[in-house]
Protein backbone atom coordinates (compact mmCIF):
# COMPACT_ATOMS: atom_id res chain seq x y z
CA UNK A 1 0.00 0.00 0.00
CA UNK A 2 1.35 3.30 -0.57
CA UNK A 3 1.06 4.59 2.57
CA UNK A 4 2.48 2.24 4.31
CA UNK A 5 5.66 2.58 1.94
CA UNK A 6 5.65 6.46 2.51
CA UNK A 7 5.53 5.87 6.54
CA UNK A 8 8.73 3.28 6.26
CA UNK A 9 10.42 5.96 4.61
CA UNK A 10 9.84 8.64 6.72
CA UNK A 11 10.03 7.17 9.88
CA UNK A 12 12.33 3.73 9.33
CA UNK A 13 10.93 0.75 10.02
CA UNK A 14 11.52 0.42 13.49
CA UNK A 15 9.89 2.84 14.95
CA UNK A 16 6.82 1.70 13.12
CA UNK A 17 6.29 -0.47 16.35
CA UNK A 18 5.78 3.25 18.08
CA UNK A 19 2.51 3.60 16.29
CA UNK A 20 1.41 0.27 16.08
CA UNK A 21 -2.10 0.08 18.13
CA UNK A 22 -2.26 -0.92 21.20
CA UNK A 23 -2.09 -4.23 23.20
CA UNK A 24 -5.89 -4.76 24.18
CA UNK A 25 -6.90 -1.45 22.86
CA UNK A 26 -11.00 -2.37 22.58
CA UNK A 27 -10.34 -3.02 26.64
CA UNK A 28 -11.27 -0.95 29.40
CA UNK A 29 -8.84 0.56 31.31
CA UNK A 30 -8.43 -1.57 34.31
CA UNK A 31 -8.41 -4.66 32.48
CA UNK A 32 -5.84 -2.99 29.96
CA UNK A 33 -3.49 -2.44 33.13
CA UNK A 34 -4.49 -6.30 33.71
CA UNK A 35 -3.44 -7.70 30.71
CA UNK A 36 0.08 -5.13 30.51
CA UNK A 37 0.61 -6.46 34.14
CA UNK A 38 0.64 -10.11 33.36
CA UNK A 39 4.34 -9.99 33.06
CA UNK A 40 4.53 -7.74 36.53
CA UNK A 41 2.50 -11.07 37.89
CA UNK A 42 4.65 -13.77 36.10
CA UNK A 43 7.69 -12.15 37.32
CA UNK A 44 6.75 -12.12 40.94
CA UNK A 45 4.95 -15.48 40.65
CA UNK A 46 8.24 -17.66 41.91
CA UNK A 47 8.90 -15.26 44.94
CA UNK A 48 4.99 -15.15 45.60
CA UNK A 49 4.30 -18.59 45.03
CA UNK A 50 7.29 -19.69 47.53
CA UNK A 51 6.22 -17.06 50.39
CA UNK A 52 2.76 -18.42 50.33
CA UNK A 53 3.83 -21.91 50.46
CA UNK A 54 7.08 -21.36 53.30
CA UNK A 55 5.92 -18.74 54.79
CA UNK A 56 2.40 -17.31 54.82
CA UNK A 57 0.83 -20.53 54.55
CA UNK A 58 2.38 -22.13 57.57
CA UNK A 59 1.93 -18.77 59.58
CA UNK A 60 -2.01 -19.19 58.83
CA UNK A 61 -1.80 -22.79 59.75
CA UNK A 62 0.32 -22.47 62.95
CA UNK A 63 -2.73 -19.82 64.05
CA UNK A 64 -4.84 -22.29 63.33
CA UNK A 65 -3.21 -25.33 65.06
CA UNK A 66 -3.10 -23.27 68.12
CA UNK A 67 -7.05 -24.12 68.69
CA UNK A 68 -6.51 -27.56 68.15
CA UNK A 69 -4.28 -29.93 70.06
CA UNK A 70 -2.61 -30.99 67.45
CA UNK A 71 -0.10 -33.80 67.68
CA UNK A 72 1.94 -36.45 65.57
CA UNK A 73 -0.81 -38.96 64.86
CA UNK A 74 -3.93 -36.65 65.83
CA UNK A 75 -5.67 -33.80 66.19
CA UNK A 76 -8.71 -32.64 68.19
CA UNK A 77 -10.33 -29.14 68.27
CA UNK A 78 -9.63 -27.66 71.58
CA UNK A 79 -10.70 -23.90 70.90
CA UNK A 80 -8.74 -21.55 73.57
CA UNK A 81 -8.03 -24.43 76.14
CA UNK A 82 -4.07 -24.04 74.38
CA UNK A 83 -4.62 -20.75 75.71
CA UNK A 84 -5.45 -21.42 78.99
CA UNK A 85 -3.30 -24.11 80.03
CA UNK A 86 -0.27 -21.26 78.89
CA UNK A 87 -1.34 -19.26 81.31
CA UNK A 88 -1.23 -22.54 84.11
CA UNK A 89 1.36 -23.32 83.11
CA UNK A 90 4.46 -22.90 85.33
CA UNK A 91 7.28 -23.28 83.02
CA UNK A 92 5.65 -21.50 80.38
CA UNK A 93 5.37 -18.38 82.69
CA UNK A 94 9.35 -19.07 83.74
CA UNK A 95 10.05 -19.23 79.86
CA UNK A 96 8.19 -15.82 79.06
CA UNK A 97 10.15 -14.14 82.24
CA UNK A 98 12.98 -15.21 81.34
CA UNK A 99 13.16 -14.72 77.25
CA UNK A 100 11.76 -11.03 78.82
CA UNK A 101 14.66 -10.68 80.78
CA UNK A 102 17.44 -11.91 78.81
CA UNK A 103 15.96 -9.15 76.02
CA UNK A 104 16.11 -6.38 78.86
CA UNK A 105 19.66 -7.18 79.59
CA UNK A 106 21.31 -8.09 76.14
CA UNK A 107 19.80 -5.70 73.72
CA UNK A 108 20.62 -2.51 75.70
CA UNK A 109 23.86 -3.33 76.14
CA UNK A 110 24.00 -4.03 72.13
CA UNK A 111 22.93 -1.06 71.42
CA UNK A 112 25.20 0.91 74.13
CA UNK A 113 28.53 -1.24 73.43
CA UNK A 114 28.27 -1.02 69.61
CA UNK A 115 27.46 2.53 69.53
CA UNK A 116 30.20 3.55 71.83
CA UNK A 117 32.47 1.47 69.77
CA UNK A 118 31.40 2.46 66.90
CA UNK A 119 31.98 6.53 67.78
CA UNK A 120 35.37 5.58 69.62
CA UNK A 121 36.36 3.66 65.77
CA UNK A 122 35.63 7.01 63.96
CA UNK A 123 38.20 8.58 65.33
CA UNK A 124 40.51 6.26 64.35
CA UNK A 125 42.73 6.15 60.47
CA UNK A 126 40.47 4.04 58.24
CA UNK A 127 42.67 0.83 57.84
CA UNK A 128 42.73 0.73 62.12
CA UNK A 129 38.80 0.81 61.94
CA UNK A 130 38.44 -1.80 58.95
CA UNK A 131 40.65 -3.79 61.20
CA UNK A 132 38.39 -3.45 64.27
CA UNK A 133 35.44 -3.85 61.96
CA UNK A 134 36.61 -6.93 61.05
CA UNK A 135 37.26 -8.09 64.63
CA UNK A 136 34.28 -7.31 66.00
CA UNK A 137 32.19 -8.86 62.90
CA UNK A 138 33.97 -12.52 63.09
CA UNK A 139 31.44 -14.10 66.09
CA UNK A 140 28.94 -12.90 63.37
CA UNK A 141 30.78 -14.65 60.47
CA UNK A 142 31.45 -17.66 62.86
CA UNK A 143 27.56 -17.68 63.58
CA UNK A 144 25.38 -18.32 66.22
CA UNK A 145 26.22 -22.40 66.32
CA UNK A 146 29.95 -21.75 66.72
CA UNK A 147 29.63 -19.43 68.98
CA UNK A 148 27.43 -21.40 71.57
CA UNK A 149 29.94 -24.17 70.92
CA UNK A 150 33.20 -22.97 71.74
CA UNK A 151 31.73 -20.70 74.67
CA UNK A 152 30.26 -23.88 76.09
CA UNK A 153 33.72 -25.33 76.51
CA UNK A 154 35.08 -21.65 77.41
CA UNK A 155 32.72 -21.84 80.74
CA UNK A 156 33.08 -25.67 80.89
CA UNK A 157 33.74 -25.99 84.42
CA UNK A 158 36.43 -29.12 84.35
CA UNK A 159 38.40 -28.07 81.26
CA UNK A 160 37.31 -24.51 80.46
CA UNK A 161 39.85 -21.25 80.11
CA UNK A 162 37.74 -18.85 82.12
CA UNK A 163 37.70 -20.99 85.26
CA UNK A 164 41.24 -22.08 84.64
CA UNK A 165 42.11 -18.50 83.95
CA UNK A 166 39.88 -17.69 87.44
CA UNK A 167 42.02 -20.31 89.22
CA UNK A 168 45.25 -19.23 88.57
CA UNK A 169 44.35 -15.44 89.63
CA UNK A 170 43.08 -17.27 93.14
CA UNK A 171 39.78 -16.52 92.40
CA UNK A 172 37.49 -19.18 92.98
CA UNK A 173 35.37 -19.73 89.71
CA UNK A 174 31.61 -19.82 90.04
CA UNK A 175 29.88 -22.91 87.99
CA UNK A 176 29.21 -20.69 85.01
CA UNK A 177 26.74 -22.95 83.47
CA UNK A 178 25.54 -25.06 86.75
CA UNK A 179 24.75 -22.07 88.90
CA UNK A 180 20.84 -21.23 88.41
CA UNK A 181 21.66 -17.66 89.37
CA UNK A 182 24.33 -16.90 86.85
CA UNK A 183 23.57 -19.33 83.78
CA UNK A 184 21.38 -16.82 82.33
CA UNK A 185 24.36 -14.45 82.61
CA UNK A 186 26.58 -16.67 81.22
CA UNK A 187 24.18 -16.79 78.04
CA UNK A 188 23.96 -13.32 78.32
CA UNK A 189 27.59 -12.68 77.25
CA UNK A 190 27.45 -14.63 74.21
CA UNK A 191 24.79 -13.09 72.94
CA UNK A 192 26.34 -9.74 73.31
CA UNK A 193 29.56 -10.93 72.00
CA UNK A 194 28.19 -12.11 68.89
CA UNK A 195 25.19 -9.40 68.60
CA UNK A 196 27.63 -6.57 68.26
CA UNK A 197 28.94 -6.79 65.03
CA UNK A 198 25.99 -6.28 62.93
CA UNK A 199 24.96 -2.78 64.83
CA UNK A 200 28.88 -1.81 64.91
CA UNK A 201 28.76 -2.16 60.71
CA UNK A 202 25.54 0.31 60.35
CA UNK A 203 26.80 2.88 63.20
CA UNK A 204 30.17 3.49 61.55
CA UNK A 205 28.30 3.51 58.54
CA UNK A 206 25.36 6.12 59.83
CA UNK A 207 28.16 7.84 61.08
CA UNK A 208 30.31 8.23 58.22
CA UNK A 209 26.92 9.46 56.41
CA UNK A 210 27.07 12.58 58.62
CA UNK A 211 28.33 15.55 56.70
CA UNK A 212 31.46 16.70 58.53
CA UNK A 213 30.33 20.43 58.61
CA UNK A 214 27.78 19.62 61.36
CA UNK A 215 30.94 18.52 63.34
CA UNK A 216 33.09 21.27 62.37
CA UNK A 217 30.59 24.00 63.07
CA UNK A 218 30.02 22.97 66.73
CA UNK A 219 33.53 22.40 67.19
CA UNK A 220 34.44 26.11 66.04
CA UNK A 221 31.28 27.36 68.37
CA UNK A 222 33.04 25.43 71.18
CA UNK A 223 31.51 22.45 71.96
CA UNK A 224 34.32 19.49 73.14
CA UNK A 225 33.90 15.92 71.63
CA UNK A 226 31.40 14.32 74.07
CA UNK A 227 28.99 17.40 73.21
CA UNK A 228 29.41 17.33 69.45
CA UNK A 229 28.50 13.36 70.27
CA UNK A 230 25.42 14.23 72.28
CA UNK A 231 23.83 16.89 70.60
CA UNK A 232 24.96 16.55 67.08
CA UNK A 233 26.22 12.89 65.95
CA UNK A 234 23.23 11.00 68.64
CA UNK A 235 20.06 12.87 66.93
CA UNK A 236 21.19 12.56 63.81
CA UNK A 237 21.33 8.35 64.39
CA UNK A 238 18.41 8.47 66.31
CA UNK A 239 16.48 6.11 63.35
CA UNK A 240 19.56 4.01 62.90
CA UNK A 241 19.26 3.41 66.48
CA UNK A 242 15.72 2.88 66.59
CA UNK A 243 16.45 0.13 63.62
CA UNK A 244 19.33 -1.39 65.73
CA UNK A 245 17.25 -2.00 68.87
CA UNK A 246 14.25 -3.44 66.95
CA UNK A 247 16.15 -5.89 64.93
CA UNK A 248 18.27 -6.96 67.88
CA UNK A 249 14.80 -7.40 70.30
CA UNK A 250 13.09 -9.60 67.29
CA UNK A 251 16.41 -11.48 67.60
CA UNK A 252 16.60 -11.55 70.99
CA UNK A 253 12.76 -12.35 71.73
CA UNK A 254 13.55 -15.54 69.77
CA UNK A 255 16.27 -16.70 71.26
CA UNK A 256 16.88 -20.78 71.32
CA UNK A 257 19.92 -21.86 69.88
CA UNK A 258 21.86 -20.51 72.88
CA UNK A 259 19.82 -22.35 75.20
CA UNK A 260 19.17 -25.62 72.91
CA UNK A 261 23.43 -25.83 72.62
CA UNK A 262 24.52 -24.50 75.55
CA UNK A 263 22.15 -25.62 79.13
CA UNK A 264 19.39 -27.15 77.06
CA UNK A 265 17.34 -25.15 79.71
CA UNK A 266 18.74 -25.62 82.74
CA UNK A 267 20.05 -25.54 85.46
CA UNK A 268 16.99 -25.49 86.81
CA UNK A 269 15.14 -24.20 84.13
CA UNK A 270 16.57 -20.83 84.82
CA UNK A 271 17.89 -20.63 81.30
CA UNK A 272 14.16 -21.97 79.53
CA UNK A 273 13.44 -18.99 76.51
CA UNK A 274 10.48 -19.04 75.24
CA UNK A 275 11.47 -19.64 71.73
CA UNK A 276 13.10 -23.18 73.55
CA UNK A 277 9.82 -23.86 75.09
CA UNK A 278 8.37 -23.80 72.13
CA UNK A 279 10.64 -26.50 70.38
CA UNK A 280 10.81 -28.59 73.37
CA UNK A 281 6.98 -28.82 73.58
CA UNK A 282 7.05 -29.37 69.62
CA UNK A 283 9.27 -31.80 68.87
CA UNK A 284 10.50 -33.36 72.20
CA UNK A 285 7.26 -33.91 72.89
CA UNK A 286 4.71 -33.76 69.86
CA UNK A 287 2.23 -31.58 70.99
CA UNK A 288 2.32 -29.50 67.81
CA UNK A 289 -1.12 -27.51 69.00
CA UNK A 290 0.34 -26.39 72.19
CA UNK A 291 3.84 -25.45 70.75
CA UNK A 292 1.81 -23.68 68.17
CA UNK A 293 0.02 -21.50 70.26
CA UNK A 294 3.38 -20.51 72.62
CA UNK A 295 4.61 -19.57 69.39
CA UNK A 296 1.36 -17.44 68.43
CA UNK A 297 2.26 -15.84 72.03
CA UNK A 298 5.66 -15.25 71.42
CA UNK A 299 4.53 -13.00 67.96
CA UNK A 300 2.09 -11.17 70.52
CA UNK A 301 5.12 -10.52 72.72
CA UNK A 302 7.38 -9.13 69.45
CA UNK A 303 4.45 -7.04 68.47
CA UNK A 304 4.28 -5.87 71.45
CA UNK A 305 7.74 -4.89 72.82
CA UNK A 306 8.25 -3.79 69.44
CA UNK A 307 5.38 -1.31 68.83
CA UNK A 308 6.24 0.02 72.73
CA UNK A 309 9.81 0.88 71.16
CA UNK A 310 8.45 2.36 68.41
CA UNK A 311 6.46 4.65 70.24
CA UNK A 312 8.97 5.97 72.81
CA UNK A 313 11.52 5.96 70.72
CA UNK A 314 9.94 6.23 67.18
CA UNK A 315 7.05 8.10 65.58
CA UNK A 316 6.47 10.75 68.20
CA UNK A 317 4.45 12.90 65.35
CA UNK B 1 43.09 4.59 76.23
CA UNK B 2 39.82 3.99 73.87
CA UNK B 3 42.25 2.13 72.08
CA UNK B 4 42.97 -0.69 74.83
CA UNK B 5 39.47 -0.99 75.94
CA UNK B 6 39.02 -1.19 71.76
CA UNK B 7 41.55 -4.03 71.84
CA UNK B 8 40.72 -5.94 74.57
CA UNK B 9 36.97 -6.08 73.12
CA UNK B 10 37.98 -7.53 70.37
CA UNK B 11 40.56 -9.88 71.66
CA UNK B 12 37.56 -10.86 73.96
CA UNK B 13 35.63 -12.08 70.79
CA UNK B 14 37.98 -13.31 68.74
CA UNK B 15 39.50 -15.79 71.24
CA UNK B 16 37.11 -18.20 71.41
CA UNK B 17 37.29 -18.73 67.57
CA UNK B 18 41.42 -18.61 68.10
CA UNK B 19 41.25 -21.16 70.69
CA UNK B 20 38.58 -23.58 68.55
CA UNK B 21 40.94 -23.52 66.10
CA UNK B 22 43.92 -24.65 68.11
CA UNK B 23 42.42 -27.15 70.04
CA UNK B 24 41.08 -29.28 67.22
CA UNK B 25 45.16 -29.40 66.45
CA UNK B 26 45.84 -31.07 70.02
CA UNK B 27 45.05 -34.77 71.37
CA UNK B 28 42.62 -35.02 74.47
CA UNK B 29 45.37 -35.13 76.94
CA UNK B 30 46.74 -31.71 75.69
CA UNK B 31 43.18 -30.46 75.74
CA UNK B 32 42.13 -31.27 79.33
CA UNK B 33 45.88 -30.22 80.75
CA UNK B 34 45.44 -27.64 83.09
CA UNK B 35 46.92 -24.81 83.20
CA UNK B 36 45.43 -24.79 79.05
CA UNK B 37 48.11 -24.34 76.66
CA UNK B 38 47.83 -21.02 74.52
CA UNK B 39 49.66 -22.71 71.43
CA UNK B 40 49.60 -26.31 71.15
CA UNK B 41 52.93 -28.13 72.20
CA UNK B 42 51.95 -31.66 70.70
CA UNK B 43 50.22 -30.45 67.75
CA UNK B 44 48.34 -33.35 66.00
CA UNK B 45 46.02 -34.65 63.35
CA UNK B 46 44.42 -37.20 65.34
CA UNK B 47 41.07 -34.77 65.36
CA UNK B 48 40.85 -34.12 61.80
CA UNK B 49 41.42 -37.97 61.49
CA UNK B 50 37.98 -38.97 63.12
CA UNK B 51 36.56 -36.55 61.94
CA UNK B 52 36.38 -37.69 58.68
CA UNK B 53 35.77 -40.99 59.46
CA UNK B 54 32.90 -40.32 61.67
CA UNK B 55 31.43 -38.74 58.49
CA UNK B 56 33.33 -35.00 58.46
CA UNK B 57 33.52 -34.71 54.40
CA UNK B 58 29.97 -35.57 54.11
CA UNK B 59 28.80 -33.06 56.46
CA UNK B 60 30.60 -30.62 55.30
CA UNK B 61 29.19 -31.50 51.30
CA UNK B 62 25.49 -31.57 52.53
CA UNK B 63 26.46 -27.81 53.99
CA UNK B 64 27.56 -26.54 50.66
CA UNK B 65 24.74 -28.50 48.19
CA UNK B 66 21.99 -27.37 50.14
CA UNK B 67 23.56 -24.00 50.34
CA UNK B 68 24.04 -23.67 46.87
CA UNK B 69 20.09 -24.90 46.51
CA UNK B 70 19.02 -21.87 48.80
CA UNK B 71 21.60 -19.38 46.78
CA UNK B 72 19.68 -20.82 43.92
CA UNK B 73 16.59 -20.55 44.89
CA UNK B 74 16.42 -17.20 47.13
CA UNK B 75 18.72 -15.22 43.79
CA UNK B 76 15.97 -16.45 41.84
CA UNK B 77 13.12 -15.47 43.61
CA UNK B 78 14.81 -12.41 44.78
CA UNK B 79 15.91 -10.60 41.61
CA UNK B 80 12.50 -11.21 39.52
CA UNK B 81 10.20 -9.88 42.91
CA UNK B 82 12.51 -7.46 43.20
CA UNK B 83 12.70 -6.58 39.38
CA UNK B 84 8.60 -6.43 39.53
CA UNK B 85 8.50 -4.35 42.33
CA UNK B 86 10.57 -1.65 41.28
CA UNK B 87 9.93 -1.38 37.58
CA UNK B 88 5.95 -2.59 36.79
CA UNK B 89 3.15 -1.36 37.81
CA UNK B 90 0.08 -3.83 38.49
CA UNK B 91 -2.77 -3.98 40.89
CA UNK B 92 -1.83 -4.83 44.50
CA UNK B 93 2.09 -4.37 43.85
CA UNK B 94 2.28 -1.89 47.40
CA UNK B 95 0.18 -4.21 49.17
CA UNK B 96 1.80 -7.16 48.36
CA UNK B 97 4.87 -5.20 48.87
CA UNK B 98 3.73 -4.17 52.59
CA UNK B 99 2.69 -7.92 53.12
CA UNK B 100 6.34 -8.59 52.57
CA UNK B 101 8.09 -6.37 54.94
CA UNK B 102 5.48 -7.86 57.51
CA UNK B 103 6.86 -10.89 57.06
CA UNK B 104 10.34 -10.09 57.95
CA UNK B 105 8.88 -9.29 61.30
CA UNK B 106 7.41 -13.29 61.79
CA UNK B 107 8.99 -15.06 64.08
CA UNK B 108 10.44 -18.39 63.08
CA UNK B 109 9.00 -20.40 65.67
CA UNK B 110 5.45 -19.74 64.54
CA UNK B 111 6.38 -21.05 61.13
CA UNK B 112 8.64 -24.19 61.69
CA UNK B 113 6.39 -26.43 62.91
CA UNK B 114 3.71 -25.98 60.05
CA UNK B 115 6.69 -26.24 58.02
CA UNK B 116 8.13 -29.44 59.53
CA UNK B 117 4.70 -31.58 58.99
CA UNK B 118 4.49 -29.67 55.35
CA UNK B 119 8.01 -31.69 54.78
CA UNK B 120 7.04 -34.68 56.36
CA UNK B 121 3.45 -34.92 54.04
CA UNK B 122 5.43 -34.26 51.33
CA UNK B 123 8.28 -37.18 51.80
CA UNK B 124 10.86 -34.47 52.47
CA UNK B 125 12.07 -35.20 55.60
CA UNK B 126 16.25 -36.36 55.49
CA UNK B 127 16.30 -34.92 52.23
CA UNK B 128 18.49 -31.90 50.51
CA UNK B 129 15.76 -30.67 48.63
CA UNK B 130 13.77 -30.36 52.03
CA UNK B 131 16.43 -28.58 53.52
CA UNK B 132 16.88 -25.71 51.32
CA UNK B 133 13.31 -25.82 49.17
CA UNK B 134 12.38 -23.29 52.04
CA UNK B 135 15.08 -20.71 51.53
CA UNK B 136 12.96 -19.58 47.77
CA UNK B 137 10.79 -17.91 49.66
CA UNK B 138 13.11 -14.76 50.91
CA UNK B 139 11.48 -11.51 51.73
CA UNK B 140 14.26 -9.45 52.74
CA UNK B 141 16.26 -10.65 49.07
CA UNK B 142 13.13 -9.16 47.62
CA UNK B 143 13.42 -5.78 49.19
CA UNK B 144 17.10 -5.25 48.72
CA UNK B 145 16.64 -6.19 45.13
CA UNK B 146 13.72 -3.54 44.66
CA UNK B 147 16.18 -0.95 46.72
CA UNK B 148 18.95 -1.39 43.83
CA UNK B 149 16.67 -2.31 40.67
CA UNK B 150 14.52 1.40 41.41
CA UNK B 151 18.46 3.00 40.40
CA UNK B 152 18.19 1.42 36.66
CA UNK B 153 16.62 4.21 34.50
CA UNK B 154 13.35 3.76 33.40
CA UNK B 155 14.76 5.05 29.74
CA UNK B 156 16.76 2.08 28.94
CA UNK B 157 13.58 0.11 30.10
CA UNK B 158 11.64 2.17 27.26
CA UNK B 159 14.21 2.18 24.67
CA UNK B 160 14.25 -1.57 24.71
CA UNK B 161 10.86 -1.99 24.61
CA UNK B 162 10.49 0.67 21.30
CA UNK B 163 13.13 -1.29 20.02
CA UNK B 164 11.33 -4.26 20.15
CA UNK B 165 12.74 -6.13 22.84
CA UNK B 166 10.34 -8.52 25.05
CA UNK B 167 9.77 -8.56 28.80
CA UNK B 168 12.12 -11.41 29.17
CA UNK B 169 14.73 -9.94 27.03
CA UNK B 170 14.96 -7.25 28.52
CA UNK B 171 15.44 -8.64 31.63
CA UNK B 172 18.06 -10.80 30.51
CA UNK B 173 19.97 -9.26 28.28
CA UNK B 174 20.06 -5.63 29.90
CA UNK B 175 18.72 -5.66 33.77
CA UNK B 176 20.97 -8.59 35.08
CA UNK B 177 23.92 -7.31 33.32
CA UNK B 178 23.50 -4.75 35.47
CA UNK B 179 22.48 -5.54 38.74
CA UNK B 180 25.31 -7.98 38.60
CA UNK B 181 26.92 -6.52 41.97
CA UNK B 182 23.37 -7.06 43.42
CA UNK B 183 23.19 -11.03 42.09
CA UNK B 184 26.77 -10.77 43.92
CA UNK B 185 25.85 -9.37 47.26
CA UNK B 186 22.49 -11.59 47.02
CA UNK B 187 24.48 -14.96 46.81
CA UNK B 188 26.65 -14.40 49.48
CA UNK B 189 23.85 -13.21 51.72
CA UNK B 190 21.85 -16.46 50.97
CA UNK B 191 24.35 -19.00 51.22
CA UNK B 192 25.21 -17.71 54.15
CA UNK B 193 21.66 -17.56 55.77
CA UNK B 194 20.71 -20.76 54.22
CA UNK B 195 24.38 -22.62 55.69
CA UNK B 196 23.36 -21.04 59.24
CA UNK B 197 19.60 -22.07 59.08
CA UNK B 198 20.46 -24.26 61.70
CA UNK B 199 17.05 -25.41 63.36
CA UNK B 200 16.06 -26.61 59.98
CA UNK B 201 19.00 -28.60 59.26
CA UNK B 202 18.54 -30.41 62.47
CA UNK B 203 14.88 -30.37 62.09
CA UNK B 204 15.46 -32.16 58.84
CA UNK B 205 18.32 -34.46 59.26
CA UNK B 206 16.90 -38.19 60.93
CA UNK B 207 20.37 -39.92 60.39
CA UNK B 208 24.04 -39.00 60.16
CA UNK B 209 25.03 -39.23 56.30
CA UNK B 210 22.59 -35.82 56.05
CA UNK B 211 24.09 -34.04 58.72
CA UNK B 212 25.51 -30.54 57.57
CA UNK B 213 28.45 -29.71 59.00
CA UNK B 214 26.79 -27.34 62.01
CA UNK B 215 24.57 -30.13 62.67
CA UNK B 216 27.32 -32.81 63.62
CA UNK B 217 29.84 -30.37 64.93
CA UNK B 218 27.05 -29.15 67.57
CA UNK B 219 26.87 -33.28 68.10
CA UNK B 220 23.09 -32.79 68.86
CA UNK B 221 21.64 -34.30 66.43
CA UNK B 222 22.01 -37.91 67.41
CA UNK B 223 21.57 -36.95 70.70
CA UNK B 224 25.04 -37.71 71.91
CA UNK B 225 26.87 -34.91 74.19
CA UNK B 226 30.36 -35.02 72.82
CA UNK B 227 33.30 -35.44 75.21
CA UNK B 228 35.42 -35.36 72.99
CA UNK B 229 36.74 -32.12 72.64
CA UNK B 230 38.77 -31.78 70.04
CA UNK B 231 36.70 -34.04 67.55
CA UNK B 232 33.62 -31.07 68.13
CA UNK B 233 36.44 -28.23 67.61
CA UNK B 234 37.52 -29.80 64.55
CA UNK B 235 34.45 -30.21 63.39
CA UNK B 236 33.33 -26.73 64.24
CA UNK B 237 36.52 -25.32 62.99
CA UNK B 238 35.34 -27.08 59.79
CA UNK B 239 32.15 -25.57 59.89
CA UNK B 240 33.92 -22.08 60.47
CA UNK B 241 36.69 -22.16 57.42
CA UNK B 242 33.98 -22.08 54.10
CA UNK B 243 32.19 -18.89 56.58
CA UNK B 244 35.40 -17.17 56.98
CA UNK B 245 37.39 -17.33 53.43
CA UNK B 246 33.80 -16.11 52.07
CA UNK B 247 34.21 -12.93 54.42
CA UNK B 248 37.68 -12.59 53.60
CA UNK B 249 37.36 -12.65 50.01
CA UNK B 250 33.45 -10.41 49.91
CA UNK B 251 33.76 -8.26 53.20
CA UNK B 252 32.12 -5.42 50.93
CA UNK B 253 29.00 -7.46 50.37
CA UNK B 254 28.64 -8.14 53.93
CA UNK B 255 28.92 -4.60 54.89
CA UNK B 256 26.63 -3.50 52.15
CA UNK B 257 24.28 -6.02 52.72
CA UNK B 258 24.01 -5.25 56.67
CA UNK B 259 24.03 -1.37 56.10
CA UNK B 260 21.07 -1.84 52.92
CA UNK B 261 18.42 -2.41 55.60
CA UNK B 262 19.21 -0.02 58.09
CA UNK B 263 20.13 3.26 56.17
CA UNK B 264 17.01 3.32 54.36
CA UNK B 265 14.67 3.82 56.91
Amino acid sequence: MIGADTRDDVVGKRSRRAFAPRIGGHLTDTSRSLVRARWAYLFILPSVVATVLFQLGPSVQAFAMSFFDARVRSSEFVGLMNYVALTNDPLARTAIKNTILFVAVTVPAIVVFSLVTAATLSYFHPRIQAFFRGAYYLPVVAGSVIMAITWRWIYNSAYGVLPQGLTALGIRPPLFLGDPSIAIWALAVIAIASGLGAPIIIFMASMAAIPTELRDASRVDGCDERQVFRHITLPLLRATILFVMVVATIAALQTWELVYLVTLGGPEYSTYTLGYFIYVVAFNNGAFGYASAAAVVLLILVLLVVGIQMRLLGFRR
Amino acid sequence: MGFTVLLAGALLLTFPLYWMIMNSFQGYAQVIKLPPNLFPREPTLGNWERLFDVGGARWLLNSVIVSSGGLVLGVLGATTAGYAFAKKRFPGRDALFSVYLATMAMPGAVTVIPLFIEMRDLGLINTHLGMFIIHASWPFGAFFARQYLKTIPDELLEAARIDGAGELRTFMSIVLPLARPLVGALSILAFIGTWNNYLWQLLMASDDSMFTVLVGASSRGSGRVVSDLGLTMAAATLAFIPMLLIFLRFQGHFVKGVTTGALNQ
